[in-house]
């Protein structure tokens, strides 16, 4: 939650229990000795510290005044992902807030002054100066449409806006995804249009490694400049944009339009017969569920309650609190649109859905801890490997990027893919690798 | 605090990456729950620094180092209890998180060779693929099996069919207190894990004896265990979405949850289903924690808890069936059925499918006006309607329920729910391991007890229901221990839960009940070693000769001066009102710092 302190959270990180289920999959999960790790953080480090409890333990030190600021803590606070992971699986058990007291603390570690690090920063003068994450300038943020035959919502009313992102808007790699995605849904007949160059950084990165100030600056502008356009929803193909303006956004501004991501835009064009599949895909497929595409992309549901006891010691809220534990993440769109493409078999991977293991590249630890980013990759490319799929598919650019880089490090033959790729292939255009 | 020199001989043992003296991560090794109640502050000592070795020899270097250099020690596996550190700082903390490989599935010989950071969780996984399973200890899943089997407690809701934790102990590596190897059982000789007797004379009961020694023994490096068949699927189907996940219950398994009139005839059907030797688990839950573990949050457990009637299902049992075969099944379901028709049983869950369910609901909800007369239960009955017509409308019907408590008891998943959710913490005390009839007279014992400690607003009123207890090996033993809940950022329960518990461990001696599960550590000694041929002589006597510089932190295990000094300050300062707090401090105030050999009786 914005604006929130270590205070706030002081019962939540008293009640820890120490129990370390933050570490594995909710137990009843765990399906071998091999994929039975769900942290990235402590998978690669091992010191508790770094597990989702750990970091509460650290941000009640440092509440109490037992610790002090340090490199080392810092690494700590930062080699992780804020994937999430941890805070399912504590709150299979537990009411407790795991994930948004790791917020807190990197919050707070940025009020202090001693964050963001050092690596951070660029991406975040970027967002500053130029609206976007990759330190280019703002003119270029709409060249990935430019031979796109799509309206430009700010001049011409349409129902749902394509909200491309910094990476697929500016990544020359990823581009491509971003005008497949355009040329898909209006094959489909969907009503869309794009902002080009007038699309802002969603904001995502600011929120994730704690400067809150920027990310609700970034935020305000966003909600802002989409509820003047008067679309009835925005679509995203970025996991993280669609995480932050459907799950944060509310938290800052009411906006007057409904987020969906290009998976459950799909999902729906294939229920409503809007796409039909005619080329066969002939392959077998494993599915990333992206985290903020699943996990924690629950709606956020404002509570402004207090803590009450009752017999005696029963901890509740007051007003009723809805916990996000993960439970209505986007799941099944994506598999359903998968499940619709001929010739396509789907194999899972053992830690998928809620619990699924993250591509290691979120809440900056790609580019402050490139190492720790590439061992997370690594540890999802072998999962992905073990059940036999030829393809890694995913529907976010910054899961491809980091799991495609997590293949060629390890040598694998695996290939990864976008979800719309495949779409686009089966429906007769495109390529496949 | 630790020197340099010395910190960085222990980054050449372990690598410098698996060494720190960094206070943010030592701080997470301190903070321990119950912590608040032992040393009045949510964190234990913070120790001198952390060290994760990845294999024996290591460990051994590393043992060898503290001895050379009087440096306190402990071992820790997952490290979740305040047992795992030490109430004064400076200890150095092993944590063997990097020691997590199965190293061999024996299936033919039917068990599993263990490091410390194998949980429950992982070796069912793979031993279940095997069709083999194992015994997993209450505390749940995610805890460490060597723990369990050479250094605490040991039980667990299965036990009935898969023993109890250190009877499942075969050979085992250790090293000692001083540093030395020694290879446990056949081990030592033949190489061989499948006994962790001779030859020559066992030390599993030396390295454990009655609770164990809870890393005051220095440090266990692998163990094998012993596994039991498993006639299921090779690995569970799962359905939902957390927090609601159920199993498919496989054929000829089955999950009944039996109510019944009264204290006697949970005696008589736990003896007889025993002794029938059918059942893979035969366990009492106390209606609080079971409810806690059927429900998403708090606010849905008081929801149906404000309904009044389950504080009136207490004299109830839940069982699992598991058999090889349709006609093995057919034996097990009808020798179970004729004992709930002996015992005047009701059945209130059972996840045999057929028209069943809905009988068994009415059957339970007339159990209830009866047990909770006719206005309670209506009074109950809508907030019970109102939640069950809500669940049934999201699908969760009485079948998935059973679902949902057969996954729990297989794959031992839902304990943190159950006793951590509802306050923020929980105290177990009692559940000493005796006949089951015995366990039934500590239960009420238990209750009454703990009806005086809710009534004075200590502890979480769960209805003073009595504990959670099943058998072991077939009903030759049996536990039963008595669970209460707290919140421990709560000052006010701090300051007064030790006082419940002190009340517990009188009422064994008093009532010649079983000691405490947990008796172990000078304070519980020095209650019990004098009613219990000063067993402390004994205990203190092997740790001395193990250990004599005494650097194996032994805070839960013994310290002979202290539980000396303790004995004669119950007997001299009338010890019936002395309390466990006051004791915890006494103790505090006489620790010998480890290293010396203070303690140690004269020469
Ligand atoms: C909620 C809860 C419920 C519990 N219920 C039960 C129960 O029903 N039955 C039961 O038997 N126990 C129970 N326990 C106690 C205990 O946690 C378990 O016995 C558990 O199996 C120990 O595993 P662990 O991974 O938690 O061990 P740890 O916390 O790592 O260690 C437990 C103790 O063993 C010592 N130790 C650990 N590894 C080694 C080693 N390799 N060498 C030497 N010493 C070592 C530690 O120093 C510590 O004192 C419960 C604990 C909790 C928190
Ligand atoms: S954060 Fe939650 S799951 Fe992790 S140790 Fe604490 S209570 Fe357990
Ligand atoms: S957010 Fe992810 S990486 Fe960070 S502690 Fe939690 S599970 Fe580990």
């Amino acid at each position: 939650m914005l604006g929130k302190t270590l205070e706030d959270y002081e019962k939540d990180m008293t009640r820890c229990a120490r129990c370390s289920l933050c570490k594995w999959p909710p137990l009843a999960q765990v399906k071998s000795i091999r994929y039975s790790q769900v942290c990235p953080a402590i998978s690669k480090y091992n010191f508790h510290s770094y597990s989702g409890g750990g970091k509460m333990i650290i941000g009640l030190s440092k509440l109490r005044g037992r610790v002090d600021y340090s490199e080392e803590m810092l690494n700590v606070i930062y080699r992780c992902s804020v994937c999430g992971a941890c805070d399912i699986s504590c709150k299979y058990s537990r009411d407790l807030e795991p994930l948004e007291i790791l917020h807190t603390l990197r919050a707070t570690c940025v009020k202090d002054g001693v964050a963001p690090l050092p690596a951070h920063r660029p991406i975040l003068d970027s967002m500053r100066n130029y609206d976007n994450v990759w330190q280019q300038p703002r003119k270029k943020k709409g060249s990935w449409a430019k031979k796109l035959d799509v309206k430009n919502a700010k001049e011409q009313p349409v129902d749902t806006l394509y909200f491309a992102g910094c990476t697929y808007s500016l990544r020359p790699e990823m581009q491509g995804i971003a005008r497949t995605t355009v040329e898909v849904l209006q094959s489909a007949g969907v009503d869309l249009g794009i902002l080009g160059e007038e699309e802002l950084c969603c904001g995502s990165p600011a929120y994730t490694i704690g400067d809150e100030e920027l990310f609700v600056e970034n935020a305000r502008k966003n909600i802002k400049a989409l509820n003047s356009l008067g679309v009835r929803r925005v679509v995203t193909s970025c996991a993280g944009c669609f995480g932050v303006l459907k799950t944060k956004y509310p938290l800052v501004e009411p906006a007057n339009f409904e987020v969906v991501n290009v998976t459950e835009l799909l999902a729906e064009l294939v229920e409503q017969g809007r796409l039909s599949f005619s080329r066969p895909l002939d392959r077998t497929i494993t599915y990333h569920d992206p985290c903020h595409l699943g996990r924690q992309s629950e709606t956020y549901k404002p509570w402004h309650g207090v803590e009450r006891k009752v017999l005696n010691h029963l901890v509740i809220q007051d007003p009723p609190k809805e916990f996000n534990r993960g439970t209505y993440g986007v799941y099944e769109a994506p598999r359903k649109v998968l499940a619709a493409l001929p010739g396509l078999e789907l194999t899972e991977m053992e830690r998928i859905r809620e619990f699924s293991f993250c591509c290691g590249s979120g809440g900056g630890a790609k580019s402050a801890f490139p190492e720790f980013a590439l061992a997370t990759a690594r540890e999802r490319v072998d999962e992905a490997e073990s059940t036999g799929a030829e393809m890694l598919v995913t529907a976010c650019p910054w899961c491809e990027s980091n799991l495609s880089e997590g293949i060629a490090d390890a040598g694998s033959r695996l290939k990864s893919a976008s979800i719309i790729e495949l779409v686009s292939y089966a429906l007769g255009g495109g390529e496949l690798s | 605090m630790l020197s340099d020199d010395v910190f960085l001989e222990l980054q050449g043992i372990v690598g410098a990456d698996n060494a720190t003296r960094e206070p943010a991560i030592l701080d997470t090794y301190a903070f321990q729950y119950i912590a608040e109640l032992i040393v009045g502050d949510n964190y234990m000592g913070r120790p001198c620094a952390v060290v994760m070795p990845g294999g024996t020899e290591e460990v051994q270097a590393i043992v060898r180092l503290c001895n050379r250099e009087s440096i306190p020690y402990k071992a820790i596996s997952t490290g979740w209890g305040a047992y795992g550190g030490s109430p004064a700082p400076g200890m150095l903390q092993l944590d063997l998180r990097r020691m997590n490989r199965i190293l061999q599935i024996d299936a033919d010989n039917m068990y599993a060779v263990v490091e410390p950071y194998v949980v429950g969780a992982t070796l069912q996984a793979e031993a279940m693929g095997l069709g083999l399973n194992c015994h997993i200890a209450g505390s749940g899943a995610n805890t460490s099996l060597l723990a369990s089997a050479t250094s605490v407690m040991g039980q667990g809701a299965t036990g009935v069919f898969t023993g109890f934790s250190n009877r499942n102990l075969l050979g085992f590596e250790w090293v000692m207190p001083d540093g030395e190897l020694l290879r446990v059982g056949c081990l030592q000789d033949s190489g061989e894990w499948f006994t962790g007797d001779g030859p020559g004379p066992s030390l599993r009961g030396v390295i454990r004896g009655f609770a164990g020694a809870f890393g005051g023994f220095g440090v266990f490096t692998k163990c094998a265990v012993k596994l039991y068949p498993w006639y299921g699927p090779r690995a569970l189907e799962l359905t939902g979405v957390s927090p609601d996940y159920e199993a498919t219950v496989p054929e000829n398994h089955a999950v009944y949850l039996i109510s019944f009139r009264g204290w006697q005839d949970m005696k008589d059907f736990g003896n007889m289903v025993g002794e029938a030797e059918i059942a893979f688990a035969l366990i009492h839950t106390p209606a609080a924690p079971a409810v806690v573990g059927v429900t998403r949050s708090n606010k849905e457990f008081h929801d149906l808890w404000k309904s009044g009637l389950f504080e009136h299902m207490k004299y109830s049992l839940e069982v699992v069936l598991t058999a090889g075969n349709a006609e093995e099944f057919t034996y097990q379901r009808d020798v179970l059925e004729d004992v709930i028709k002996w015992t005047g049983g009701k059945v209130a869950l059972c996840s045999i499918t057929g028209p069943r369910y809905y009988m068994d609901l009415a059957v339970a909800l007339s159990r209830l006006v009866r047990q909770a007369g006719i206005k309670k239960t209506l009074r109950g009955t809508p907030a019970l309607l109102t939640y069950m017509a809500t669940e049934w409308r999201n699908g969760r019907t009485p079948a998935l329920f059973a679902k949902a408590l057969y996954l729990g008891l297989i794959k031992q998943c839902l304990q943190a729910r159950c006793v951590f959710r509802p306050g923020g913490s929980f105290w177990t005390s009692m559940g000493g391991l005796t006949s089951w009839d015995c366990c039934i007279e500590n239960a009420i014992e238990g209750e009454r007890i703990k009806r005086g400690w809710i009534e004075k607003g200590i502890l979480m009123d769960d209805g003073a229901e009595q504990g959670w207890g099943m058998l072991y090996e077939s009903g030759a033993y049996a536990h039963c221990e008595e669970v209460a809940f707290y919140d421990q950022s709560d000052p006010v329960c701090v300051e007064g839960s030790m006082g419940y518990v002190t009340d517990t461990v009188k009422a064994t001696i008093d009532k010649h009940l079983a000691m405490s599960l947990n008796a172990t550590g000078d304070p519980f000694h020095a209650w019990y070693s004098p009613h219990v041929m000063n067993y402390h002589h004994h205990v203190a006597g092997i740790k001395e000769e193990f250990d004599p510089a005494n650097l194996s932190e032994a805070s839960t295990y013994i310290n002979r001066g202290i539980t000396e000094t303790l004995i004669k300050l119950i007997e001299e300062g009338g010890g019936e009102n002395l309390d466990f707090k006051d004791i915890l401090t006494l103790a505090d105030n006489e620790e010998a710092p480890a290293g010396t050999d203070a303690g140690r009786p004269a020469e």
